[in-house]
């Protein structure tokens, strides 16, 4: 029809696409035939790199092509600190005075010659920086068509690190650039971590960063986790119970709770409140002793956690007489947290204490066989908090609970009602935050197991705690129900029976 | 100058306001041969915007679309005048000479991120000559203050108005409408929007945000209607800003152009200046004689704007009566706190209630970032029903409300009406089909609604109303192969490498 | 002025890469030879009578400057001069302006005092514009002098640089579109750290709701 629009058909664009396609493949592939000719051949030039920038342009995943660039780079920067230091080792000889006419010409000469190679020396420090920033240009272009390209963060990592004039704040603005765009991209993220560090950027600052992204959106693990990396540095905790200062702590729970608010079904917030009401987390880096027994010629130990390494572990047992060096431990279990060791003479009689890396423990005898122990519940009876944070969690619990009554299924809710509950008194919430998981296990069926494991966990621990006050301690542990895998079983190294409940 | 102007046409369409525009893209769009003619020297008719001095020139003197206009200048006149006062940043005499930097709206409006006019603009590829501005912020009135509606999930997270409590409710409730289907809450059937929300435990505070910013609802609104506009609102969350809504930049004036250039880009031709001055039925056939500007022009068909029409034609239409009642003030401080009006304020909207919620009134709030006025200065546009032939009346009650506590610097004042028939319908006088004048609505639905029927009525219903305009690379030009491949096209490195390989070979 | 378009980030691997996107408009008086200039820049043809292609209202060419992929998007005035009839909203968020005039017609050099203020009226005040006297090929008939056009432009500070071409014989075609495109990135890059206003929105190139981050999302 006269005066409409002829538009290209499907069938004629995709022909026309085609046709594009074969040339681009055309191109791509003898592009990358010279790459590797001129690359076997060591031609590291100019040619070599502009070649590999069509490609990666397009397709920034090609590490061959950037392992070549950064041979290329490598080349030229040489060259190019060669020459400098040439040229430092041997200053162009100053021109003697020379007045005659024939000279002149000749002067001039050398004078020109005089003004190059300062001209050169010069360019020679820029033509360095012209090289990185080729580099960086080219990353930058390769990020934006791929933000998630390891190849191409790793690439201008390696280019910043070969500068020693890097430009950080550029890097530093390039991250808020780049996070604006896409906040959750985690790439960014470690990124900005370590240009950060490079550029040495108060934590201040960067925790005001973190606290804009959050508000923004704060479904986001990678600002929840930077957070986390920070405060601890930021505000630490003196006692190292807790992961920062009691007074921020009640800040960050606040926060993270109205996130989890907003939207319960938002897992990130959760992750973050449930490391909040964790413990201190710097104490568990070394090993720490929980149970202890030991006869005549043998020891066993139990540990808190698995280590690996007992052979780093110094162990004593001191008396007022002497000292006496526990080694050579084997492990009895396949965890790793129970050590057993053979080889020692011990002189009954005397008080002992028992010590190993800044842990001192004295030691009872065992109404069995008056063998000497030790015995430390886990860590389950809340430590002790300030009245502010005490304060803060009650607020946050009964939040919770008028939450629940709003909506009784919530998963979210419901676990962290319990942890709460558990951080506030353990003792006297043992039964609710119980009902909780059990309450859990309809509403999240999937997870069922892990509820399950959880609530033997809490049975377990406070059995343990309460195991000292009882009578038969420490000949007879009473199992709190029945359990599939027993958690914290070696803490029961001291005992001589274990009751199963039915 | 219009020697050259061809005399037989498709389609004549006289007026270039929102409507008359939209239906000459829309002609255009299939091929029609279309003139566009206006009156006026400037495009947009009743919905354009002006500079300062043009839109004082306009109060002046009355039209058909406009009248009752009036201005009043608040500021000092200039420097000199008050030379005691040390800041005077702002008197008549810089507001003139910033005149070209000002979009004054006749007909402010916003536009729903995935409302009628988003979509026909995207569908058609109009998108491509506006830019927008997302609206800052929804605001509701709460003790004379200025309050931000929390829109979206990050606004509820960061609301200080709100408790953890009350945020897990709102967040609740406006899952549950995003979640509602027709079968659900059949008991809810034929019952106010409020009986639902009162019975969903929500507290105050939450209700008046729903029915004042949300559904934008009075205590009569049926459940239906109530949900409809909730979800509406919800449904254009998360698209482009932080709320539900965008502003054109440069003011509303500018989208009507934008269909304009449309159409001239398929062909239709353009002239202002140019008046209707008469139509008759040509002898033998079923063509429209049309005389413009002393020329007979031939047009199988005629649309027209209804303040355009020639007087012979206009009484058919009835009487032009008071339709809206505008309010448009400039002021050196803008409404709300500096929270609202972060980093030199933004675009911000509200919806004013009066007697008890019998009369509403819209406010849009334009910081120059908005392109329309310059920096460090704010527009208010108020927009009500009109009730009578005064404006600043229909609209003291309002007023009253927005500048009592805290008031704004405002520097200069201006009242008009905005007229329409009383009949707006087409009548059966004349074979000419008549547009309807801009209604009182937030979007453009209306509007939109009213040009698609008219199309209809020209061209079935079988043409499509603006399909996808298409991208200047699937333009087939003749005499060229369609399926060949365009060298030119490809990217210059791609070219160059495939040269070397031709001369390698 | 525009940057790199945030959406590009999105873009697939294979799409063309840019630095920087200018818009650029075409004005001056009707047949000064606008869309044959711009067909000669983008097709590198020449067609002598343009039946007034339909449809078409921009086109898009990449060229290298200084080492970047600039992008020029050039729109045509889809024939809203004849009856001086453009609208504001085409001069709308332009960084480069290029009025064509006529050289053998007196009367489009007449008239580009009326571009140039219709230019002040609705641009922005750092859009940078050329003029170019179009047709230098028909020496014989030419009315406007070279010089003179060059003597006007001393009093219109806005105007970068004035040059002849011929659409038809491809002279200065691609220069005048170079040298413009050089000028637009110099500005850019002298002006980088301004802060880009990027609450603009443009309809069409909204993130598909899945790749959205859920902060604006209610639900």
């Amino acid at each position: 029809m006269h005066g409409r629009v002829k538009v290209r058909t499907t069938e004629e664009e995709r022909e026309r696409k085609k046709k594009e396609q074969v040339l681009k493949m055309r191109a791509y592939r003898a592009a990358m035939t010279r790459i590797q000719i001129k690359r076997s051949s060591g031609e590291l030039d100019d040619e070599l790199l502009n070649l590999t920038v069509q490609i990666l342009l397009r397709n920034p995943d090609v590490s061959t092509l950037w392992n070549i660039r950064r041979e290329c780079v490598l080349a030229k920067t040489a060259q190019l600190q060669q020459a400098m230091q040439a040229q430092e080792k041997a200053p162009a000889p100053k021109a003697s005075e020379q007045t005659e006419k024939e000279e002149e010409e000749k002067e001039q000469e050398q004078a020109k010659e005089e003004g190059d190679g300062d001209k050169k020396s010069a360019t020679y420090s820029e033509q360095l920086q012209t090289v990185y920033a080729t580099e960086l240009d080219l990353t930058e272009q390769c990020l934006m068509v791929n933000p998630k390209s390891y190849n191409s963060w790793h690439h201008r990592c390696w280019t910043l690190e070969q500068n020693p004039e890097a430009n950080w704040q550029r890097e530093l603005q390039l991250c808020n650039k780049y996070l604006k765009f896409d906040e959750r991209n985690f790439h960014t993220w470690d990124y900005r971590r370590y240009v950060s560090a490079k550029a040495a950027v108060p934590a201040e600052q960067e925790l005001d960063f973190c606290t804009e992204k959050i508000k923004v959106n704060f479904s986001n693990y990678s600002s929840w986790h930077h957070r986390s990396l920070l405060l601890p540095k930021l505000y630490p905790n003196e006692l190292k119970e807790r992961p920062m200062s009691e007074q921020k702590l009640k800040q960050e729970l606040e926060m993270v709770l109205t996130a989890a608010f907003t939207d319960p079904n938002d897992s990130s917030a959760w992750f973050y409140q449930r490391w909040l009401l964790g413990g201190g987390v710097q104490r568990e880096e070394s090993a720490e002793i929980v149970a202890f027994r030991c006869w005549p010629h043998k020891a066993e130990l139990a540990l808190k956690t698995s280590c690996p390494e007992m052979v780093q572990l110094k162990i004593h047992l001191i008396s007022a007489q002497n000292s006496l060096e526990l080694d050579n431990w084997l492990p009895m279990d396949a965890n790793k947290t129970q050590w057993e060791c053979g080889s020692i003479d011990l002189h009954a009689n005397s008080n002992y204490i028992l010590e190993s890396d800044g842990q001192r423990l004295p030691l009872s005898v065992h109404p069995k066989d008056e063998s000497l122990y030790c015995f430390v519940p886990p860590h389950s009876i809340s430590t002790s908090c300030s009245k502010e944070l005490l304060a803060e969690l009650q607020t946050q619990l009964k939040s919770c609970m008028d939450l629940l009554d709003y909506e009784p299924d919530s998963k979210w809710t419901l676990l962290t009602s319990a942890l709460l509950m558990r951080a506030i008194d353990v003792d006297k919430y043992h039964e609710q935050s119980l009902a909780h998981l059990i309450k859990l296990e309809q509403v999240d069926a999937l997870r069922q197991g892990y509820y399950q494991d959880l609530a033997q966990r809490w049975n377990m621990e406070i059995a343990l705690a309460k195991w000292p006050e009882t009578k038969h301690f420490p000949l007879v542990f009473e199992m709190p129900g029945k359990m599939k895998r027993t958690p914290y079983v070696q803490y029961l190294i001291v005992a001589d029976a274990i009751i199963e409940c039915d | 100058m219009s020697d050259d102007l061809p005399e037989e046409f498709d389609l004549i369409v006289v007026g270039t306001g929102f409507t008359e525009s939209c239906i000459a893209a829309a002609a255009s769009r299939i091929g029609k041969t279309v003139l566009h003619i206006d009156a006026n020297e400037y495009y947009g008719d009743a919905w354009s915007s002006f500079n300062l001095e043009a839109f004082n020139c306009l109060l002046e003197q009355p039209n058909f679309t406009l009248r009752n206009g009036s201005y009043i200048w608040h500021g000092p006149e200039s420097k000199e005048e008050n030379e005691e006062m040390e800041i005077v940043s702002w008197t008549r005499e810089t507001l003139l000479e910033k005149s070209r930097r000002f979009s004054l709206d006749l007909s402010p409006r916003v536009a729903y991120s995935d409302g009628e006019l988003v979509k026909l603009l995207i569908k058609s590829n109009i998108c491509r000559y506006a830019e927008f501005r997302a609206v800052d912020h929804v605001c509701i009135l709460s003790n004379d203050e200025l309050v931000s509606v929390p829109c979206s999930r990050s606004d509820v997270f960061n609301t200080k108005m709100l408790t953890m409590v009350e945020k897990r409710m709102l967040m609740k409730f406006l899952t549950a409408c995003n979640d509602y289907k027709e079968e659900d809450e059949l008991s809810f059937r034929g019952r106010t929007f409020l009986e639902y929300l009162q019975a969903q435990r929500v507290t105050d505070k939450i209700g008046t945000c729903v029915m004042q910013a949300i559904a934008m609802c009075d205590a009569n609104t049926s459940f239906e209607v109530g949900m409809q506009r909730t979800n509406r609102f919800l449904g254009s969350l998360g698209r482009y800003g932080n709320t539900p809504f965008l502003f054109p930049m440069y003011g509303s004036g500018e989208l009507p152009q934008c269909f304009c250039r449309l159409c001239a880009v398929f062909g239709g031709v353009y002239c202002l200046k140019r008046s209707l001055d008469g139509i008759t039925q040509a002898e033998q056939s079923n063509e429209l004689l049309v005389s413009s500007a002393g020329k007979t022009l031939r047009a199988k068909q005629v649309v027209c704007a209804p303040a355009q029409l020639p007087a012979s034609l206009a009484r058919h239409y009835g009487e032009l009566k008071p339709h809206i009642s505008r309010g448009l003030f400039i002021a050196a401080s803008p409404l709300g706190n500096e929270e609202l009006n972060k980093g030199g304020g933004g675009v911000i909207l509200l919806r004013l209630l009066a007697e008890e919620g019998a009369r509403e009134a819209c406010l849009l709030q334009l910081a120059h970032y908005s392109g329309t006025c310059p920096e460090g200065l704010y527009i208010f546009h108020l927009t009500t029903p009109a009730i009578s032939e005064d404006p600043s009346a229909d609209l003291a009650a309002f007023t009253a409300q927005l500048f009592q506590a805290n008031a704004p610097q405002i520097l200069y004042s201006a009242y008009f009406t905005l007229t329409a028939q009383t009949i707006p319908k087409t009548s059966t006088a004349m074979p000419i089909c008549c547009t309807a004048a801009p209604t009182y609505e937030l979007d453009y639905d209306a509007a939109i609604a009213n040009a698609r029927d008219i199309f209809d009525k020209l061209y079935g219903e079988a043409e499509e109303f603006l399909p996808r305009a298409p991208d200047p690379e699937e333009i087939v030009v003749e005499g060229e192969d369609p399926s060949a491949l365009r060298e030119h096209s490809l990217p210059e490195d791609l070219r160059a490498q495939l040269q070397q390989m031709d001369i390698a070979e | 002025m525009t940057a790199r378009n945030p959406q590009t980030l999105m873009a697939l691997p294979n799409e063309d890469n840019f630095d920087f996107l200018f818009k650029i408009v075409l004005i001056g008086d009707c047949c000064t030879g606008k869309t044959s200039i711009l067909q000669r820049f983008k097709t590198g043809n020449y067609v002598e009578r343009h039946g007034n292609t339909i449809g078409v209202d921009f086109s898009m060419k990449t060229i290298e400057v200084e080492g970047k992929q600039v992008k020029l998007q050039i729109w045509d005035t889809a024939g809203q001069e004849r009856f001086r009839t453009i609208t504001q909203s085409y001069y709308r968020a332009n960084n480069g302006v290029i009025i064509v005039y006529d050289i053998t017609k007196r009367a489009t050099f007449a008239n580009l005092q009326k571009w140039i203020e219709e230019v002040r009226r609705y641009t922005a005040s750092n859009v940078l514009i050329i003029l170019i006297g179009n047709k230098c090929d028909l020496e014989e008939e030419r009315e406007v002098d070279f010089e003179e056009a060059r003597q006007m432009c001393q009093y219109i500070p806005e105007i970068l640089f004035v040059m002849e071409t011929s659409a038809k014989e491809n002279t200065n075609v691609e220069d005048a579109f170079r040298c413009l495109a050089t000028e637009l990135k110099r500005q850019h890059d002298s002006n980088s750290v301004q802060a880009i206003d990027d609450n603009t929105v443009q309809l069409g190139q909204s993130k598909p709701l899945k790749s959205c981050s859920s902060s604006c999302n209610l639900t």
